[in-house]
């Protein structure tokens, strides 16, 4: 989502009084002649979780994020235990991981961030989209093993409503004896044109979270948008790499031109089990194809000294912002999750030129999920997790250079968004 | 990404299940819970005894008198309304129970700040852990409550981090017919039987039988109202309609009491089932389910030998079972809280998740004996023993992925505790020192991934601690006593928690048990004058807990158990009581309770920010009210008048200071209030009476949302022999 945050209130100030002044008797006052000053954007709203064992998490909207404290202490929208937090357009949806309920969230008639409406579901969803900034995807997932079908949610971010609710499938194979046949984990959803692309994990069907096929690189296509039962037109499948995605984070993106990119880790430490032969990569499936791009393939260990990609998200320009694992040597099954991993490091990815540029001025750090990210002004703001402290650090894309912000008086913020612009 | 919880698929209600009330009603065990038995206890001096019985509190002396911050409550005056046990110690102080639904439904009990498998539960001496607490039971077939509160003796052999419960049925010594039945609204028709014969002055039979059902169909002020896409399209009220509770049990006893060889030697033999449907989950209304059930099935059988020697006194008890508990989701539809469903297109689909048909069968073993030896008329020596075995086995045959509990595994626990009781200054200043050994082996065999391959993994643990504590009371003045008592208590961990459940609990075998020390100071004062009793008691308690127990879900699909939360608690409750001649009295009670937050660090090793604060979701202060009026009409006939009124104050569902103050979730002050008409004829035989519980219908929440019922109405008849 770009945003251009513009002097529109400085402006709409000036007009505003040029327009009453107009009507007086008195004479017109010629208008102040400013100097543009560079402000800062907002209002921002970021995702906001408390330290502690008792979880909690706020929604909290404030002027500046560079200059005022970051904490919940007496503001924010309470939410109900562990959120996924997704941004489509100008709404915020908060998905809550226990509670069956999706709330949404957007600036309201009065310029506050307010909830716009809810909707329940029955299993918690995992995977999530946005189309267009004007529709929000949601997929369940097979978290036992079981050959069940999946459930996608298409929800209006202008109403906040759901407006279809299909079941499908993406992938199955059931011998009939649990733990040979293996199930379809959704990891990314990215709608093209008439195309839904979903990326997949292919799981054990015993429930062990095994992954059988780790050695490759699997996508379903879908006639978009979808209808009741539907099954995958074709399921694409590359070995260069592993399966696509990490649980949780987004394994697939669309670049401005309808270029689709995908990222494997393929580690223990991302909860391959066991871990991919292939090496952790990038792969293109090009505008208008259905196939994946056999000229394209970007080996992500090569270009970063060994490193696994973990999450990524398009910031423009064919480029895109992405989380490294610098070193999983060793690495317990899922410990790439666990807070002592202080070995992830952030970089802009060219995705054309294929390059790796370290975002300078951000330390090595820890985090567990990522919202989308959006960009404001040609900023990324991300909040860093070390071992002591956590700090919000301004990107800016271009220069892959970061600003240390003022520290975030809580666990992590799962994602800064603009709801104003 | 996802996150197991300890209850995710088949699992998500065993927890219900744990708390699905077993109707379990075991024998008279050897002790009462001083050592002393029953006859010593009775046998106590004069007036106070006098004060006590007006007071309506406790029958027993001894108890009272102890340094240990034991609260003794009296059923009689319950028994004529509809009343069970669970709202008896909720007008206690100290203690606030958390209920999410009707009849039947899962409650959390809180004492002194502790609560859940922190409080341990007995029926007479023998502790009922994994069955549940018998709490649902009708007034009419227990005698008594003892609410010991952060300091045990020893006798109640088990791992009470916060406190014991132990409830009392009727003592061997007449014979005794008490039949009732209630009916009332949301369709519930309650009836017990308790008969004791006593053949020639030394064998007895006991029968105990309770049979309830309820279709809780109360009425839900603000549920939501969806569309058939799920989307909420505002709130309305709707009626629960699979909420149906029944339950039933039996419990024979029979044996001989007063033989050269024994006081008493008995056997008992229980059977009980139940059966709940389940509205909705325990901490959502979101998720409404039509059919989702769930049953127990309980067998036990015990044997108690007690005998009292000159000097010394032995009692023992053997107790073996099984328990059953079977969880239901086998239908895929998905419902409203119109009771209308669609059925899901997926036929693996269940209500809750993939269709399970889960058991889990609890079998137990479990054993004491005791003993106490009298050293000299002031001073005596206990020495008590507990074992408690229990073996878990889980079969889904539905869900065959569902493998929780699916390969043997065990844990066994054992309780050796050694006292010293000793008095003074004409038994004027009383003194009690004890220590206990928690002994806790288990071994679970689970399927994990080694290297890459599954294998039967063989998970074994051995833990051990040591407790004490010690109780001292001094009676000041003859209407003044203090009293004060510590322990160091210990909770040793649940199966599940240290040995895992299989696939995604992973074991923890360097779980420590939780840790409390435990501290009460009370005063208590009555004073009588001719035509009033007043009593007055005020108790400062303190509680500095550690090591919590909590579900860690670490590594995004496996999960552990962790000790992870520390609190401290400060509290004061108090209880007055007021008799205006035979005809009226007050009793009113409150406690403020402050649990703070002593967590420096979360389970991330991260600084909690909340330190220091309290602790949220927590009910802090609370308080009640019963006013009585008792009159007698013609032909001896009674009639009795109860008003109740109950205040909890309302607490956040999180930390107070965080979030806007305008939206915070908040789990709002109730306050009701209930009548109870009571009429008695025939000296008493025959006894009717017409309850109003919460008679201004207001909305009560316990937990976040999930409303309980709102007014209703019982109608109860007693006929006692």
């Amino acid at each position: 989502m770009y945003k251009l945050k513009t002097l529109g209130l400085l402006i709409a100030t000036l007009t505003l009084s040029a327009c009453g002044s107009s009507d007086s008797d008195e004479a017109v006052i010629p208008p102040v002649v400013v100097d543009p000053v560079i402000v800062e954007p907002g209002p921002f709203t970021f995702a906001f979780k408390i330290t502690g064992d008792i979880e909690a998490e706020y929604l909290v909207t404030q002027d500046s994020i560079t200059t005022e404290d970051l904490t919940a202490d007496g503001k924010g929208i309470e939410q109900q235990k562990w959120n996924y937090f997704f941004p489509v357009g100008n709404t915020l949806f908060t998905v809550g991981y226990e509670n069956n309920e999706a709330t949404s969230y957007k600036v309201d008639a009065d310029n506050k961030v307010a909830k716009l409406s809810s909707f329940e579901f029955t299993n918690t969803l995992e995977t999530f989209a946005s189309v267009d900034d004007k529709v929000l995807l949601a997929t369940d997932a097979p978290r036992d093993g079981n050959h069940t079908k999946r459930t996608l949610y298409s929800v209006d971010a202008e109403t906040g409503l759901v407006t279809s609710k299909v079941n499908y499938t993406i992938h199955d194979v059931d011998t009939g004896t649990k733990g040979e046949g293996t199930v379809g984990y959704p990891t990314a959803l990215v709608v093209r044109g008439d195309l839904l692309f979903l990326s997949f994990h292919k799981l054990d069907d015993a429930g062990n979270w095994g992954t059988p096929e780790a050695d490759n690189a699997f996508v379903a296509i879908y006639d978009y948008p979808l209808v009741e039962g539907a099954t995958p037109k074709s399921i694409i499948a590359d070995a260069r790499t592993s399966n696509i995605g990490v649980n949780g984070n987004i394994g697939l993106i669309k670049t401005a031109n309808g270029d689709l990119y995908s990222m494997s880790n393929g580690s223990v430490a991302v909860g391959f089990s066991p871990a991919s032969t292939k090496p952790s990569a990038l792969l293109r499936i090009n505008n208008n194809e259905e196939v994946f791009d056999a000229n394209y393939f970007f080996d992500i260990e090569a270009a970063t000294d060994g490193g696994k990609i973990f999450w990524f998200d398009y910031v423009g320009d064919n480029k895109a912002i992405a989380r490294i694992i610098t070193d999983d040597t060793g690495a317990a099954s899922w410990g790439a999750f666990t807070k002592n991993q202080i070995n992830h490091k952030l970089v802009i990815i060219d995705l054309v030129a294929q390059t790796v540029t370290d975002i300078d001025g951000i330390p090595l750090h820890h985090k567990r999920w990522t919202s989308p990210v959006e960009i404001i002004d040609g900023k990324v703001y991300v909040s860093i997790e070390t071992v002591d402290a956590a700090f919000v650090y301004v990107v800016d894309i271009n220069s892959a250079t970061a600003t240390k912000g003022v520290e975030i008086k809580g666990k992590t913020i799962k994602g800064f968004y603009d709801l104003y612009h | 990404m996802f996150f197991p919880t300890p209850t995710h698929g088949s699992r998500v209600l065993s927890h219900v299940g744990y708390a699905l009330l077993l109707n379990i009603l075991l024998p008279n065990s050897a002790f009462s819970a001083d050592g002393k038995n029953k006859a010593d206890i009775n046998i106590s001096d004069g007036n106070e005894i006098e004060t006590i019985e007006v007071v309506g509190r406790d029958s027993t002396k001894a108890l009272v008198s102890s340094g240990f911050k034991v609260d003794v409550l009296l059923t009689e005056q319950f028994k004529n309304s509809n009343y069970n046990l669970l709202q008896i110690l909720q007008s206690s102080p100290g203690i606030n129970v958390r209920q999410s639904g009707g009849l039947g439904a899962e409650f959390n009990l809180s004492l002194n700040g502790l609560s859940g498998n922190q409080i341990r539960y007995f029926i007479d001496g023998i502790p009922m852990e994994d069955f549940g607490s018998a709490l649902t039971f009708p007034a009419n077939l227990v005698e008594q409550i003892q609410v010991y509160k952060g300091v045990v003796p020893i006798v109640l052999g088990s791992d009470a981090l916060g406190g014991a419960i132990n409830v009392i049925t009727p003592f061997l010594d007449q014979d005794l017919l008490d039949l009732s039945y209630t009916y009332g609204s949301f369709n519930t028709h309650k009836a017990s039987v308790f008969a004791l014969k006593i053949l020639d002055n030394d064998t007895f039979v006991r029968i105990s039988s309770n049979i309830e059902h309820s279709d809780n169909d109360y009425r839900m002020n603000n549920v939501n109202s969806t569309d058939e896409l799920g989307n909420i399209t505002g709130s309305m009220s709707a009626k629960r309609f699979n909420d149906q509770y029944s339950a039933a049990m039996i419990n024979v006893k029979f044996g001989v009491i007063n033989k050269d060889f024994a006081d008493e030697l008995s056997i008992g033999i229980t059977g009980a089932k139940n059966r709940n449907n389940e509205q909705h989950t325990t901490t959502s209304i979101n998720n409404v389910f039509g059919k989702l059930n769930s049953e127990t099935d309980t067998q036990l059988i015990s044997a108690i030998y007690k005998k009292n020697f000159d000097t010394l006194a032995i009692s023992a008890y053997l107790l073996t079972g099984k328990n059953e508990q079977l969880i239901n989701d086998t239908y895929n539809r998905d419902y409203n809280w119109l009771g209308e469903y669609t059925i899901k297109a997926d036929e693996l689909q269940g209500e809750l998740g993939t269709k399970s048909l889960f058991t889990v069968t609890d079998d137990v073993f479990r054993a004491n004996i005791s003993a106490q030896y009298q050293l000299t008329s002031d001073s005596s020596i206990q020495l008590s023993h507990s074992n408690n075995y229990l073996k878990k086995t889980g079969n889904d045959t539905v869900n065959l992925n569902n493998t929780v509990f699916s390969l043997p595994n065990w844990i066994r626990k054992a309780v050796t505790g050694l006292a010293f009781d000793t008095s003074a200054l004409q038994q004027e200043l009383k003194w009690n020192v004890f220590a206990k050994h928690y002994g806790f082996q288990g071994e679970i065999n689970a399927e994990q991934s080694v290297d890459f391959n599954l294998q039967n993994v063989k998970s074994e643990v051995d833990l051990s601690e040591m407790g004490y504590g010690t109780s001292l009371s001094y009676q000041v003045h003859p209407n003044w006593l203090v009293k004060t008592s510590y322990e160091l208590a210990y909770r040793m961990p649940e199966a599940e928690e240290i040995l895992g459940t299989g696939k995604y609990v992973r074991p923890n075998p360097h779980l420590k048990p939780e840790e409390s020390q435990n501290l009460n100071f009370g005063l208590l004062t009555d004073f009588s004058s001719q035509n009033t009793a007043q009593r007055f008691e005020a108790n400062v308690f303190y509680r500095d807990s550690s090591d919590f127990i909590r579900y860690l879900p670490d590594r995004i699909i496996y999960g552990i158990y962790s000790n992870l939360q520390a609190v401290e608690t400060t509290g004061i409750e108090s209880s007055y009581y007021l008799r205006f001649y035979d005809n009226y009295s007050l009793q009113v009670n409150a406690t403020y309770q402050d649990l703070i937050n002593k967590s420096k660090e979360d389970y991330e090793g991260v600084e909690d920010l909340n330190y220091g604060k309290r602790i949220p979701n927590e009910p802090y202060l609370f308080a009640n009210a019963r006013l009585a009026a008792s009159f007698e009409v013609a032909n001896n006939d009674q009639l009795s008048l109860f008003w109740t009124t109950s205040l909890i104050n309302e607490f956040f569902l999180n930390w107070e200071g965080n979030g806007d103050a305008d939206q915070k979730l908040v789990i709002p002050t109730q306050l009701t209030h209930d009548l109870d008409i009571e009429y008695s004829f025939a000296d008493g035989s025959y006894n009717v009476s017409l309850s109003a519980r919460n008679i201004f219908d207001a909305e009560v929440f316990d937990n976040f949302k999930i409303e309980k019922p709102g007014r209703a109405f019982y109608l109860k008849f007693r006929y006692l022999y």
